[in-house]
């Protein structure tokens, strides 16, 4: 039985979406991209199994390097979102520092 | 002796909390950006990158079967376990030590590939998936450490 791209990028990124939460909107383009990369490469492993050119075992090695390789792309999207939102708090801080100093009179922020 | 209102209490620690986070200045979510991981990481880059290279332009050469490359994933494990070691030991880096994992994971699956093959050797259109995937995972975690080292840069 062939592998069904469609169904295969639509899991995935169902995964993703869950997986990055609050990043999923900003990382959206550059899952789509990587997940459709995954489940191209995943159809040519399927290739190299049915034409015999490597073994079932072989083959599922294949699919774990590519499924971590997939994590890896996720874990950088996600620690990008993180720096992205301290500058958003860090930047909010800075923009009210000089009313609060003011006000209090000395250097609090 | 002076006894202050459970309330008037609870108000002064809640107050001392926040002057303490503001007085802190600048919120981080996330480890500094390291010199060492970078320049290890890029080390490990350049290694896998020449391997694959190698496989490449000479797929059946005697040189690429798995007994004549036990050095090169002997190097390979030990940067990515001093690595790792070193970012376990940074506060705030679980992403990054996640992504090290991963990265280990991979060479060891990749090593088992190889050790696996009859004749010693990987056939080309397994080295092209191989090369894509390593190519993607040290991308990613290159990606990330060049916005750290951004971050310290504008911080």
């Amino acid at each position: 039985m062939s592998l069904d791209t469609s169904v295969l990028i639509k899991d995935m990124l169902s995964a993703a979406k869950d997986n990055l939460g609050k990043f999923w909107k900003q990382a959206k383009p550059y899952a789509e991209n990587e997940t459709m990369n995954m489940a191209n490469k995943l159809l040519m492993i399927e290739k190299l199994k049915l034409q015999g050119k490597i073994t079932k075992s072989e083959a599922m090695l294949h699919i774990d390097i590519q499924k971590s390789a997939f994590r890896t792309v996720l874990l950088s999207i996600k620690g990008l979102g993180l720096i992205a939102v301290e500058d958003t708090i860090n930047a909010a801080l800075g923009a009210i520092s000089g009313v609060v100093n003011k006000a209090i009179g000395w250097q609090l922020l | 002796m002076l006894t202050i209102p459970y309330l008037q209490r609870k108000f002064l620690l809640i107050f001392s909390a926040f002057f303490l986070v503001l007085s802190s200045c600048k919120v981080t979510l996330l480890a500094s950006y390291d010199e060492i991981t970078d320049k290890t990481i890029t080390e490990m880059q350049e290694m896998t990158s020449a391997f694959f290279v190698a496989l490449e332009s000479e797929p059946e050469s005697a040189a690429m079967k798995y007994d004549n490359q036990k050095q090169f994933y002997q190097k390979l494990k030990v940067k990515a376990a001093t690595v790792r070691i070193r970012n376990n030991a940074i506060d705030k880096n679980k992403i990054m030590v996640s992504m090290i994992k991963e990265l280990e994971a991979n060479i060891g699956r990749l090593e088992q590939l190889h050790k696996g093959k009859a004749n010693g050797l990987l056939i080309p259109e397994e080295v092209a998936l191989l090369k894509d995937a390593f190519e993607t995972q040290y991308g990613a975690i290159i990606n990330f450490l060049m916005a750290l080292k951004q971050r310290a840069k504008s911080g």
